[in-house]
């Protein structure tokens, strides 16, 4: 199912969230609002489930108008950050809570519900937690049965809100795989927030950048990487070393788009090291320019010709190769 | 709690147990000089002149009908109260309007009052010099000095209880439950219901017991809306205090340890069903 948002704007008091915002999210896809904390992302968010009133604009699911729709009747899955599990209830019970709601005529027997329940607690691969507590369980698990939870009504839309937020880098990593794989499987248009640009270029199919309530740019991870629309969207998306050329002009560069070496080159200019700090497949040097104290950070595999009995305090030189000629700024 | 006994157990492990051992002496000392002591004179007092006296003063007619009116003052509070407490708890917790501040002072506001001057405004409203006088007089309605008057005056002094113990506690649980409640599907009372209700029930229960006791031993409000009218408008602790005043000191103590009884019962109450509803929940964790 489709989400068309059209010119929503919403305003807290003095503080505009949401200005003017308009977004398609195609059927099936999974898309992700990033930006950082304050950007309006979890605003919409709650717009598009019906959590919040926008002040003006409209949202249409596959086309039917559902601003006026109340909560309960849009549909939609929802996994809150902080997960919100019902404390007081067992984990099989949580998950049966949309199904045990449903009016009389529609309510599945409770035989079918077990089965229902059961089937998606294996699906999240947690079925010997069914008579826990929510208390009982870590963050990632809780994680999983909050969206068992969201799941068993079987929504047409699935939003996350920051689904990662709250775990650790490990289980984070893990967990937005899984999503991925899910999101495969089932195939739900699905929306998540993240401010974290890694998050979302490693899981969703395309990527909304806000900020200030705002859509700075809409793309594919690849495209919003490598032909940000802004300096905003650049700076948001990686790290990047700027370098001075004098006269007030600048280059931006991300840290890998360098050229190292230990022997003067022409073009290349001369840079003590700083620090040398091996990441795995990567290495990553901290150099400083002569003429600039800003320092630059240039990263090279770590089988680089450069790097070979390297010590802090010695020279190296070093070229930027932006792919991007038109992030030269003055 | 926790960091309670953590604290007790390092400050044991570091050599202090001697400090320790004084402090909890000197808590069960305060405890026996100002409950047990008391409570030991009431009792010994009331059973002077033995078993038959004591109940006597008990089924005497006017201590029976005290007891009564007492327990529909009760009977009417406790549960306005909880709709009252639900009910601002809800508001001041889930919604942001204008003057909610203001709102949350008024409901302490009875505490702070003298429950004297409550009583004293209820009398200057329907008492029969009092602003709605003269109406409730021509259509033949008493509340001063009769039961509703009583009631209105319970019901004022009580108003704060449930609502102090939920509004902290609903704010602190914040809304995301009632939320995710909504977008499964849950109407505004499945959601109270299944998920609002089990959420505040400690609060909640806690709030009732504390209005209760203060409902059955509500004096100074009371006393003026009452009357003293004797086997009519007399509530227990009322009805102690003109025993008392008779210098009827065993009738007094007897009907005293009646109250008493009833506030040991609330506790126990309290405590019976707060194990009762962990074990529960313990039990179904288990299975």
């Amino acid at each position: 199912m489709s989400i068309e948002i059209r010119n929503v704007s919403k305003r807290f008091g003095a503080f505009q969230a949401l200005n003017d915002i308009n977004l398609d999210i195609h059927s099936g896809e999974l898309v992700a609002l990033l930006g950082p904390s304050g950007c309006g992302k979890t605003t919409l968010l709650r717009i598009i489930a019906g959590l919040e009133t926008p002040d003006a604009g409209s949202i249409a699911f596959h086309g039917e108008d559902v601003s006026g729709h109340d909560v309960r009747d849009r549909n939609v899955g929802f996994v809150f950050q902080h997960y919100a599990l019902f404390r007081h209830m067992t984990v099989f019970d949580n998950v049966a809570f949309g199904l045990r709601m449903k009016p009389k005529a529609e309510r599945p027997s409770e035989e079918q519900i077990a089965a229902k329940v059961h089937e998606l607690l294996s699906m999240v691969q947690l079925d010997w937690l069914a008579d826990r507590y929510p208390e009982q369980l870590s963050g990632g698990q809780r994680q999983r049965i909050a969206l068992a939870r969201a799941l068993a009504v079987e929504p047409k839309i699935l939003l996350l809100d920051e689904p990662f937020g709250a775990l650790d880098a490990k289980v984070r990593k893990e967990l937005r795989r899984w999503l991925a794989r899910l999101h495969e499987e089932i195939n739900l248009t699905s929306v998540f927030v993240t401010h974290d640009q890694e998050e979302a270029m490693e899981v969703a199919d395309r990527i909304v950048v806000m900020n200030r309530g705002v859509i700075e740019q809409i793309g594919a991870p690849g495209e919003v990487y490598e032909q940000p629309a802004s300096d905003f969207v650049y700076h948001f998306l990686g790290d990047s070393n700027r370098l001075h050329l004098g006269d007030e002009h600048h280059i931006l560069f991300r840290p890998h788009e360098v050229s190292l070496s230990r022997e003067p080159l022409a073009d290349h200019r001369s840079a003590e090291v700083r620090d040398i700090r091996p990441l795995g497949a990567i290495t990553r040097v901290t150099l400083r320019v002569d003429g600039q104290d800003e320092l630059i950070e240039a990263e090279v595999v770590k089988s680089h010709a450069s790097l070979v009995g390297l010590a802090r305090g010695e020279r190296l030189y070093f070229h930027p190769l932006p792919t991007l000629p038109q992030r030269v700024a003055g | 709690m926790s960091t309670v006994t953590l604290a007790a157990i390092s400050a044991a492990r570091r050599g202090h147990a001697l400090g320790r051992t004084l402090l909890i002496a000197a808590a069960w000392l305060a405890f026996a000089l100002l409950l047990l002591l008391p409570l030991y004179i009431v009792l010994s007092e009331a059973l002077k002149q033995g078993l038959g006296t004591f109940f006597t003063a008990l089924i005497e007619p006017d201590a029976l009908s005290a007891l009564k009116l007492t327990l529909i003052a009760v009977a009417i509070s406790v549960p306005l109260n909880v709709v009252f407490g639900l009910a601002a708890a809800w508001c001041v917790s889930k919604y942001e309007f204008r003057g909610k501040s203001l709102l949350v002072t008024l409901i302490d506001l009875p505490f702070s009052v003298s429950p004297v001057i409550a009583g004293l405004i209820y009398v200057l409203l329907f008492g029969a010099q009092g602003f709605f006088g003269p109406w409730l007089q021509d259509r033949d309605i008493q509340i001063i000095f009769a039961v509703p008057g009583i009631v209105l005056a319970t019901v004022f002094v009580t108003v704060p209880f449930v609502a102090r113990e939920l509004i902290p506690l609903m704010q602190e649980q914040g809304s995301q439950e009632e939320e995710a409640a909504r977008l499964l599907g849950a109407s505004g009372w499945q959601m109270f219901w299944h998920v609002t209700l089990p959420n505040i029930k400690w609060g909640l229960i806690y709030g009732v017991v504390l209005c209760t006791a203060r409902a059955m031993g509500e004096f100074g409000a009371v006393s003026v809306v009452s009357g003293h009218i004797r086997g009519v408008t007399n509530t227990l602790p009322l009805h102690v205090e003109i025993l008392y005043n008779e210098y009827n000191h065993v009738a007094a103590f007897s009907v005293a340890s009646l109250l008493l009884a009833l506030a040991l019962c609330i506790l126990l109450l309290k405590q019976w069903s707060e194990s009762r509803l962990t074990r529960l929940k313990s039990n179904a964790a288990e299975e």
